[in-house]
Parts: C-alpha cells; sequence; structure tokens
C-alpha cells in the first residue's frame, strides 16, 4: 500500500512540474519583445495588412489570457503550431529533428555509461594504488573540457578521416539499407565520441563513488570473509549495489546530456533538435523554439519519473 | 556535461561540523590537491587582475597576418584579426572569470536563500520551494539559456543572470540538508525557546554554521558558470564586445580556424577552460571534504569521494 | 544510506541490464528506420557535389527564401549573361518594349514541356504574375513589387505573352523578367484559388521519388530541410545542362564545408569565408573570388524627429565620421582583402550602373579632429568630444557576424574623441531596434549593417534608400524627397537617361552621409579542377541573381 502512495506521489509531482513548464513555456515566449511579424514584414513589399493578417493568423491580436488558453487548447491536440520558417507543423518538424537526435545520443551517452562503470569499478578497487590516481586525474581532466572544444579538437585530428558534419553523405543517390546505414554510422563517430569522451569523466567518478560506498559496507566484509574472490565480489556485490545510484544519476544527467548534444550537433552540423535550436534562435521562430524546449523538458521530466519507479522496483524499502 | 558537473554530497554533514575553519587549515596542508587547485585558481586571479599590465600586445591591435603561426615574438601567434593569442588569454581571464565568479555570487545566494528557507522553515514553504527547486534542476538548462540570453539580448550583466539564475538548484538542495540538521540541534533549540526571532536566528545562529558550507558550493559554481558562459559565447549569444575564452573559441570556430591548421586560435582557450575548472573542482572537493567529518574520518577509504546522487540522499531524509 | 541486501542484487542487475538492452536495440531500431532508403533521380557519377552555409527551408517561394534553388527548377523569361551583363533568352526568345513602355510583349519556346510532360506555355507564365498581382499585399506579397504597376498579362497566343502597365516601366527585363520564377499553372492554379490561403502552407516537396513539376534545367527531386536539395536533369528541359545533376549540401559552420571541400566529399564550395582562401589553394583546388552587389556600411541616423543625441544631424558631425574610418584596414583585417574600399551605394559589380566618380574619402583622422574642433564639438577630461552637454558615445546596433568590423570603427572613433559601444542583436531584433518605435526610425544613433543587394539591375538596392523603405522596416531610414522625386523618375525612363538619374541619386546620397559605405564584398567560391565550365555570378557561382550558370558544368577530361 505504501508503495501505491509513492507511485501516486511521483506521478503527481511529475504531473505538476509539466504543467509548470508548460505555463513557463508560454510566459517566456510571450512576454518575448518581437513577434513573427516584423520579421516577415522584412520582405519588401509587405503592408500593414498582410501583417495585419499574419497576426490574425498566429492569433498575436488577442489578449494574453486567451491567447493562453488557444495555446493550452492546442497543446491538448498536440498542436504545436507550425514553424516560422518554413510553415510545416512544428511536431513534424521536431520528430523528424528528434529521430536524428536520438541514435547519436544514444551511442555516446551508452558507451560512456559503459566506460564509465568499467573504469570507475577498477578505480575504485584499485583505490590508493598509482593507477587510481592516474586515472582520477585523467577523469577529472576529461570532465573539465567544454564539449564544444573537444567536439574541435576531435575534428582537427580526424579532419582527413571521418567526415566533418552532417548525418549521411547525401550524394550517395538511392543508397542500398545497409550502404546507408555504413554511412550514418561513419557520419555518427565523431560526434557520439565527442559525447562520449565530454561524458565519461563525470560518470566514471560517480561510479567510482558508488563502488567505493558498497565497499565500505559490511556484506562485503562477509563475502570476503566467505572466501570468494576478489573480482566475484566486485562483480557480483559492490557493483550491483552500486548500480542503484548510478541508474538515478544517469536520469538526473539528462539535462547536461541535452546540452552536451546540442553543443556537439552545432559543431557537427548534425541535423538534430539541438541544431533545430540553434537554427530557430538565429531565425527567431519562437513556435519551433517553444515547441523544441517544451518537448525536452517533458522528456526530462518524464526520464525522471522513469528513474523514480525503477527506483521502487530496486528497492521497495524506497518509499513515499 | 558542459554546465553541470557531478555533484559532491556534503550535504549530510552531521553534527560537529562546527569550528571547521581551523581544521579548514589543518587539512589543506595534507591534501596536494586542494593546495594545487588552490595555487591555479590563484594563478589565474592573479593574472585576471593584472591583466592590463601584462598583456604583451593590444587586445585590438592588429599585430600581423591573420592567423600567422607562432613565433618568438608571438609564443602563441595571431588569431583570425591578427591579434596576439597571449594577450587575448590574458584579456579573456578577467571576464571570465568575471561572469563566472559573478554567476556564482548570484547562483550561491539565491540558492542559499532557497535552501535555509526552505529548510529552517519547513513544512509548506519546504515543499513548495523543493518544487520549484525540483522544476528547475529538470528542465534542459542550456536551451533555456539561449532563449532567454536570445530575448534580453547579449551584455555581460545579462549573461551572468542568467547563468546564475539557472543553477542554484544544487546549492539549495545542499545547503537546505545542512540547515535541517543544524536546526534539531539542541542549543538551536534553546536559542529557539528563549524567543529569538526567525531574522535573529538565521542571521546570528544558521549563517555562521553554513557559511562554510557555502563557499565549498559557490567555488564549484563558478566552474560551472564558466562552463555555461563558454558554451552560449560559442552560440553566439554572449557578449561580443568582451573578449573571453568562451568566444575565443566561437570566433576561431565561425571564421574557419580548424580547417586553416591554425589550432594556436583555439587550443589555449579550452584548455584554459579546463584549468580552471579542474581547479575549482579540486577546491571545491578539498573544502567539502574537510566539513564532512565523516568522509575526513573514513579518508583513505569508501567516501574519499562521497559523489553520490542527490535523490539519494533526499530521498533518505524524506 | 542505501545498504541492500546481497539477496536481491541480481534482480536489480537484470533491470539495469534490460534496460541498456532496449536502449540500444531503440537506438539501432532509429537508425535503420529514421533513414530508410529515399528515392532520388539522376545518375550516379556526373552529379555536381555543392556545399554551402545556411539552411534551405521550403522549396515553396512563398514561404522560403531560397531564390538560387527556385531558380534551377523553375524558368524565367530571361536570364543575364554574366560577360556583358546584358539579358539573354531563357523561356522567353525574344521580346520587344513599346514606345510608350507600357506593353511588353515576350515569345516564348514552343513545345517546351514540364517535368511531368504538360506543355509549358506562355500561360503558365501570364498565369504566374496575374496571380502574384491579383493578390497583391497577401500571401504572395514578397513577390508583389515585381507586378505592382502591372494592368495584366495575357496571351494572344500559346507562344507569346503581353503584359500591360499601368504606368511606363523601364525596367521589366531586368527586374520580372529576370527575377520571377514561372510556376506550372496546372499544379498551382488550384493552391492559389480565392484569397490564396493555401499558397502559405502548400508543401511543394518531392515526393516518393517523384520530382516537384519542374520546368528549368534540372527538375527538384530531393529535399531535405536545412540539409539537402538535389536537382536532377529535367529529361524535358530546353536547355539541357551537362550535368547530371546538382546537388546542394548545407553546412552549419565555415569550418565544416572547408573541411569537407579539401577531403574531397563535395566538388564545389559556394561563398567559401576569406580565411579559408589560402588553405584551399594550397589544396590544390580553384578559388575565385568576384565583386559583389552587396556593401557594409555605418548607417547614421538623420531622422530630424530624432529626439537624442541630435548632433548626428549635423553634416559636419558625419564627414568627420567619414575621414574617421580606415576603409584599407576593414578591407585587410575582415575581408583579408576580399573586399575594396566602399564610397556607393551601387557598387562597381553592376557596371554603369556604379557612379565611379563617386570616390572612398580620404583616411584622415587629424582632419576629421579639425573639423569637430572647429565645428566646437570639445573634448572632455576624458578625451571624449561633448555635444549640446552630452558626450560623444554612441551605440551602435551590430549584428552578431560584424563583431570584428565593430571593433575596428571603435578603435578608429577613439582617435577623434567619440566613443562607440555595441548592441549584439540578431536578425529579427535587429531590424526591430533600427525601425523603433513602430518604424519611426527615431531611437537609433548609428548601425553597422549590410546595405545594397538585388541583381544586375539597381531597382532593389535604391529602392532601400526610398523614404517609404521605411514603411515596411526596411533598410536603415535614410530618406531624402529629392532622392525619392529620381527614383520615381529613373523608373519610368529606359537606356542612357536612367543611368544619368541612377548616378545621380548615388551622388545625393554620398553628399548626404548619413549610410557611410565602408567595402564593397567580394563574393568566394571554390571548386575541384576535375570540374571545369563554372561561371560566376556577381553573387557566385549558385546563382540567385540569374539563371542558366550551371548547366555548362561538366567533369573535366
Amino acid at each position: 500500500m505504501r508503495s501505491a502512495d509513492y507511485v501516486i506521489k511521483r506521478v503527481a509531482i511529475a504531473l505538476v512540474t509539466a504543467l509548470v513548464a508548460v505555463t513557463l513555456n508560454f510566459v517566456i515566449f510571450r512576454a518575448a519583445p518581437g513577434t513573427a511579424v516584423s520579421d516577415l514584414s522584412q520582405v519588401p513589399g509587405a503592408t500593414p495588412a498582410l501583417r495585419q493578417s499574419l497576426k490574425r493568423e498566429f492569433g498575436l491580436d488577442k489578449s494574453k489570457w486567451e491567447q493562453y488558453g488557444i495555446y493550452l487548447g492546442q497543446l491538448g491536440h498536440g498542436n504545436l503550431g507550425r514553424s516560422y520558417q518554413d510553415r510545416q507543423p512544428v511536431l513534424s518538424d521536431l520528430g523528424a529533428a528528434l529521430a536524428n537526435t536520438v541514435p547519436m545520443v544514444a551511442l555516446g551517452v551508452v558507451a560512456a555509461i559503459g566506460l564509465g562503470i568499467l573504469t570507475g569499478a577498477l578505480f575504485a578497487w584499485r583505490r590508493g594504488t598509482r593507477l587510481e590516481q592516474l586515472g582520477a586525474g585523467v577523469t577529472i581532466a576529461l570532465f573539465a573540457l567544454p564539449g564544444q572544444w573537444l567536439g574541435l579538437m576531435l575534428l582537427i585530428v580526424f579532419a582527413d578521416v571521418l567526415p566533418s558534419g552532417g548525418m549521411t553523405n547525401d550524394f550517395l543517390i538511392d543508397p542500398s539499407f545497409w550502404t546507408h546505414a555504413k554511412d550514418v554510422l561513419v557520419h555518427m563517430a565523431l560526434p557520439a565520441l565527442t559525447l562520449t569522451v565530454a561524458l565519461y569523466g563525470g560518470y566514471t567518478l560517480i561510479v567510482r563513488a558508488a563502488v567505493l560506498e558498497t565497499l565500505g559496507e559490511d556484506y562485503i566484509l562477509t563475502a570476503r570473509a566467505k572466501g570468494l574472490r576478489a573480482r566475484t565480489v566486485l562483480r557480483r556485490y559492490a557493483l550491483r549495489n552500486a548500480m542503484l545510484p548510478i541508474t538515478t544519476h544517469v536520469a538526473l544527467s539528462l539535462s547536461y546530456i541535452v546540452t552536451g548534444a546540442l553543443l556537439v550537433e552545432v559543431v557537427f552540423s548534425w541535423p538534430g533538435i539541438g541544431r533545430a535550436i540553434y537554427e530557430a534562435v538565429i531565425a527567431r521562430d519562437y513556435p519551433l523554439l517553444q515547441g523544441a524546449f517544451l518537448l525536452l523538458t517533458l522528456s526530462v521530466v518524464f526520464c525522471n519519473l522513469v528513474a523514480d519507479l525503477l527506483y521502487l522496483k530496486l528497492d521497495p524499502r524506497v518509499t513515499g | 556535461m558542459s554546465t553541470s558537473l557531478p555533484e559532491v554530497d556534503v550535504g549530510v554533514a552531521g553534527p560537529g561540523a562546527g569550528g571547521s575553519r581551523a581544521r579548514l587549515r589543518t587539512t589543506a596542508m595534507r591534501r596536494p590537491a586542494a593546495i594545487g587547485g588552490g595555487t591555479v585558481l590563484g594563478f589565474f586571479i592573479l593574472v585576471a587582475l593584472l591583466a592590463p599590465w601584462i598583456e604583451p600586445y593590444g587586445v585590438r591591435q592588429n599585430a600581423g597576418p591573420v592567423f600567422a603561426a607562432p613565433s618568438a615574438s608571438h609564443w602563441l601567434g595571431l588569431d583570425d584579426a591578427g591579434v596576439d593569442v597571449v594577450s587575448l588569454l590574458i584579456a579573456g581571464t578577467r571576464s571570465s572569470l568575471l561572469v563566472g565568479f559573478a554567476a556564482a555570487l548570484v547562483s550561491t545566494f539565491v540558492g542559499g536563500a532557497v535552501g535555509i528557507v526552505a529548510g529552517y522553515f519547513g513544512g509548506v514553504t519546504d515543499a513548495i520551494l523543493m518544487r520549484v527547486t525540483d522544476y528547475f534542476l529538470v528542465i534542459p538548462d542550456l536551451p533555456l539559456m539561449i532563449i532567454v540570453a536570445a530575448i534580453w539580448g547579449q551584455s555581460v550583466w545579462h549573461i551572468i543572470l542568467v547563468i546564475g539564475l539557472l543553477h542554484w538548484t544544487w546549492t539549495a538542495r545542499t545547503i537546505r540538508a545542512q540547515v535541517k540538521s543544524i536546526r534539531e540541534r539542541t542549543y538551536m533549540r534553546r536559542v529557539r525557546s528563549l524567543g529569538a526571532g526567525h531574522r535573529r536566528v538565521i542571521v546570528h545562529h544558521l549563517l555562521p554554521e553554513v557559511a562554510p558550507l557555502l563557499l565549498a558550493v559557490g567555488v564549484r559554481a563558478v566552474a560551472n558558470s564558466i562552463f555555461a558562459a563558454a558554451a552560449l559565447a560559442f552560440l553566439g549569444l554572449g557578449d561580443p564586445t568582451a573578449i573571453s575564452w568562451g568566444g575565443m573559441i566561437q570566433h576561431a570556430f565561425q571564421r574557419s580556424a580548424v580547417s586553416s591548421g591554425a589550432w594556436w586560435a583555439v587550443v589555449p582557450p579550452g584548455l584554459c577552460i579546463a584549468l580552471v575548472v579542474v581547479a575549482c573542482y579540486l577546491l571545491g572537493q578539498a573544502i567539502a571534504d574537510i566539513l564532512n567529518p565523516r568522509t575526513r574520518a573514513l579518508h583513505l577509504s569508501a567516501r574519499r569521494f562521497g559523489v553520490l546522487p542527490l535523490s539519494t540522499s533526499s530521498r533518505q531524509q524524506r | 544510506m542505501l545498504q541492500p541486501m546481497p539477496e536481491r542484487l541480481p534482480r536489480s542487475q537484470r533491470g539495469v541490464l534490460r534496460c541498456c538492452l532496449v536502449l540500444g536495440a531503440l537506438s539501432l531500431a532509429l537508425v535503420s528506420g529514421g533513414c530508410g532508403g529515399k528515392g532520388g533521380g539522376g545518375g550516379n557519377d556526373a552529379v555536381l557535389r555543392i556545399g554551402t552555409l545556411g539552411t534551405t527551408a521550403s522549396l515553396n517561394m512563398f514561404i522560403g527564401g531560397e531564390y538560387a534553388s527556385y531558380k534551377k527548377f523553375y524558368p524565367t523569361l530571361v536570364q543575364v549573361n554574366v560577360d556583358t551583363l546584358k539579358a539573354e533568352p531563357n523561356f522567353a526568345t525574344s521580346w520587344t518594349g513599346s514606345a510608350d513602355r507600357r506593353t511588353w510583349t515576350f515569345h516564348t519556346r514552343p513545345n517546351a514541356k514540364w517535368s511531368d510532360g504538360r506543355p509549358l506555355t506562355a500561360s503558365d507564365a501570364a498565369f504566374t504574375f496575374n496571380m502574384i498581382a491579383r493578390l497583391g499585399s497577401g500571401p504572395t506579397a514578397s513577390w508583389f513589387s515585381y507586378v505592382k504597376d502591372l494592368a495584366h498579362a495575357d496571351t494572344p497566343n500559346p507562344n507569346t505573352l503581353v503584359l500591360h502597365y499601368k504606368t511606363p516601366s523601364a525596367e521589366v527585363i531586368s527586374n520580372l523578367g529576370t527575377d520571377v520564377p514561372i510556376l506550372p499553372e496546372h499544379v498551382w492554379a488550384p493552391i492559389a484559388a480565392g484569397a490564396g490561403k493555401r499558397l502559405m502552407t502548400f508543401v511543394n516537396e518531392p515526393r516518393k521519388g517523384r520530382p516537384v513539376v519542374s520546368g528549368g534545367s534540372f527538375m527538384a527531386s530531393q529535399h531535405k530541410k536545412d540539409e539537402f536539395e538535389l536537382f536532377a536533369r529535367n529529361p524535358h528541359a530546353y536547355a539541357r545542362p551537362k550535368a547530371a545533376g546538382i546537388g546542394v549540401k548545407f553546412f552549419g559552420n565555415p569550418d565544416a564545408l572547408v573541411t569537407a571541400l579539401k577531403s574531397g566529399q563535395i566538388d564545389a564550395g559556394y561563398d567559401v569565408p576569406p580565411t579559408a582562401v589560402k588553405t584551399l589553394q594550397s589544396a590544390g583546388l580553384v578559388v575565385k573570388s568576384t565583386p559583389t552587389i552587396t556593401y557594409d556600411e555605418l548607417a547614421v541616423n538623420t531622422n530630424p524627429k530624432k529626439p537624442k543625441h541630435r548632433e548626428l544631424l549635423d553634416p559636419k558631425v558625419r564627414r568627420a565620421f567619414d575621414a574617421a574610418i580606415d576603409r584599407q584596414a576593414i578591407v585587410k583585417v575582415v575581408y583579408l582583402g576580399h573586399a575594396q574600399p566602399g564610397a556607393s551605394v551601387i557598387t562597381p559589380a553592376i557596371g554603369d550602373w556604379h557612379d565611379a566618380s563617386i570616390k572612398a574619402p580620404a583616411f584622415d583622422p587629424a582632419a576629421a579632429n579639425r573639423l569637430l574642433d572647429a565645428a566646437g564639438y570639445k573634448r572632455g577630461r576624458d578625451g571624449i568630444r561633448m555635444a549640446q552637454g552630452h558626450p560623444m558615445a554612441y551605440e551602435v546596433l551590430i549584428s552578431t557576424e560584424s563583431a570584428r568590423e565593430f571593433e575596428l570603427l571603435q578603435a578608429q572613433f577613439r582617435t577623434i574623441g567619440v566613443e562607440l559601444s555595441s548592441r549584439s542583436l540578431d536578425k529579427e531584433a535587429f531590424s526591430a531596434a533600427l525601425s523603433a518605435p513602430q518604424s519611426k526610425y527615431l531611437s537609433y544613433d548609428l548601425a553597422l549593417t549590410t546595405g545594397g543587394g538585388g541583381g544586375y539591375d539597381p531597382d532593389f538596392a535604391l529602392k532601400g534608400l526610398t523614404c517609404s523603405a521605411r514603411m515596411f522596416g526596411f533598410g536603415s531610414g535614410y530618406c531624402n524627397p529629392a532622392y525619392d522625386k529620381l527614383y520615381a523618375r529613373q523608373a519610368a525612363v529606359g537606356g542612357p537617361e536612367r543611368v544619368r538619374l541612377v548616378h545621380e541619386m548615388q551622388g545625393i546620397v554620398a553628399g548626404d552621409r548619413a549610410v557611410l559605405v565602408l567595402a564593397y564584398k567580394d563574393h568566394i567560391d571554390s571548386w575541384s579542377k576535375q570540374w571545369t565550365g563554372f561561371r560566376q555570378a556577381i553573387d557566385g557561382i549558385y546563382s540567385h541573381t540569374t539563371a542558366g550558370l550551371l548547366t555548362g558544368v561538366e567533369r573535366a577530361g
């Protein structure tokens, strides 16, 4: 029963956070100076009549409260408006961008987590040794490197070996499935690697700390006293226990992953949601910006909820 | 990655965190990493203060051909406007540290205030403030910073405010946990039962207790702020006329330094950012370790790094 | 702290493992699902691969601004010969204007076809122009200025187009004829019906391997927003291109573009940055620059109703500003020599229209200082001059990319006791700040911006300096009734008389010194030696000013 309370509470919190996000989103954008109208009127030949009709089209002539009502109603129908840039529904533009972002980011993040677990556990196990001191130094140094700079460094090193930008070689006309998949992977290499290196340091430190924490626990002592091999103890007891805080941390690090992805996409011209935000800022494409920000916030809220619920499954003693 | 670093859980300091200043001194001596971090940070602060006097060339001065390679007269070559890179690095130190420290001040102030109020008053106040904090913790901060910077316009003060106002969550949570534990101590209860007002208790009894902890999180916030400022500058949303490390990287990127092979215009500013960030991290870590008696007691054991996810500790306290 | 018991651990481990597996599978699925093979046309070998900066939004010309792209797959009546700067046939093979310049007759190509095989006739052209004229300031507003004086277009027979004008119109060939793409009536007529609302949302994209119905040398056969455009050879083209197609890849930053060009991922780079010229030359690529119709300007707000900093209305102040600018330094540092010091608002790139007698003022800070001293603007204690009781310190509106240029101006103005600070804005915010409040141009002092533009006809560049341009928030707010009178006259007359009037107008602007032209910019293209036949218009090889430039490009050897 208490776990049911916990679930309800968590879901309620997530819903409230989502509503705050939705409202704040509206406030930020409607407090913004300048509207699409003045941008479109930059076209020579636009007249006050045209501007007026555009205002009507985007509902910019109504009161803020009415606009908020319209906004909520449209949101309920999954309508995030039309992009000022290409006049297509924001949701379809963002959907396409997100589909490009997710595989690249997933590759980079999964690699970072995998490497982080391996070396983090190793450093914790070998605490106090030269290896650990060196490793800790390297990881701290790595996570202090700005992602955009790291990307440029990799561009310098791999400029002639790997593609410098974009997601595909568009000049491959009608590629077969495998040619295409290989092409995408090759293009993905540098941005994903940048993300991996940039995130790796942080994850290693987390894993190392979490494993160190469990290594100090009594059951480890018990396990060792039972005469189990060190490696077994590490893998079966210490690391497995450490997985709990690690999972939470990964969920919480989503906001930094978004940051990293945005910078990496700009450096490597990756046609994902980060670059869409970047281009939308330049073009003052408010509907797209608003949609992108909302989508990102809601997905982070959702992932955190998942982590919270996962926690319950991993450790039933955690209750509201 | 770029705008936030993994966070040290120092909020669970048990009783006896007081009298930490003396401990600060003695422990610092035993920690070479802390001394290293302090020295590096001190060096950069010195450079920032002396910047106008130690720049070898003018930072608006066209000292030779664009992207000239490093030479005896220009140790790190020239940038995309023919300006001496060493001079730019020195000038960039000043504005980068200014933004870093000022934004950290803002975030520490806001986070400290929220943390103290939430932790001290508890109840509904606490619940509401923590909900707000949760929200700011999950929103993707760089996109929001981009949007706000684009809307407000790009001056140094706007950048500082944007970064400061979005980076206070961790401070708030840490301070709140600390305040909660201090609040329950016997002498605090006595002070309150003697009829001291809230303001008096907070200013005279709570604040001195959490001050060292604020320092620790503040130093780490400097690193975060410098990271965020560099990211904004890279996206063309920094102050365009100020010379900063992030801005140097952006100029180099926009004017194709990488494909021109002018590594000297890109590499040094990134390394400077990394050095300052590592220095702040080590220093903050050291202060945090010193303040957390459990970490100190188990110096060579499990809790040496004491890094824990936030929600773990907060959930334990609920 | 958490102390889970060892017995329960395997379960948690399994959960995490499963989580990782799901993530991995998801990413694999997305890689494959998000990017299945897409249809396209054209052969494999001889597609010219062009890389450029920027973005591509829409192939619907009433939504997007990809003018260069529209001219690849829609015909225009005429095109400009980039060597003689004269009009030459495109869809129209010959044309005549009546003596009163109110009636223009075009003879169009017989037996021409759209890419779907339907006939391409003069009535498609008449439809396009009449539609834009009919909808006026509605959804087609961005093209309306081309037909604002058009009474109607008719077609006495399928191969003859007659344009009837309300007023004498001298520039029909060089504006409407060169610039306005002709749309297929059978596709666009239903969309333009009524108030034409659907024009603003119509998705004019290739679908499932079927290209957009096209009538130029190429047809639009692939389009990925912000990434890629593919124009395959149009089988029904009346001007058959030598290459099997043109692919245009859009890069997010110059570094990626230059690297791709160097490593052979693309064959040609359109609009490469001056900083990359040396690198590209040493990598064995052809690098060519061409003068353009755009220039950098320092705009001074001379609006007589301006409430603040009214000393800027003093011509002596502006003359001093002009003399304090080191144009050579701007050309050298900002453009690495790929520009010329500027003087007139019509650049030398379009031949006779430019008044060569207008010269850039000499860089002479001493003279500028004497001028300001004599006019009574005394220096304050901090070295900054005072005017009407306040220091001569001004905020300059700049766009993000002109930060370098601003830095130079700031240093130069400091030598004459004038302090400049900057306010950096991106495109939309910039024009809002420039024209504030409400297109009245009262609040700004100085702005560093780009002027000129348009095509081989000076009309577009001239129009931006008229008083009525203010109404649209277009331009920097320059307004001189004498100039406007000449602008109205030059539109009606043709030949040498128009040239004379255009020169006179440039003289007026130069004399007013409200638009200080800093530099005429060059445009730089670069291409691999494996391709030949490139011709550069004033805006390079992938031109929006004229059609037909890429039809002669082919693989060498």
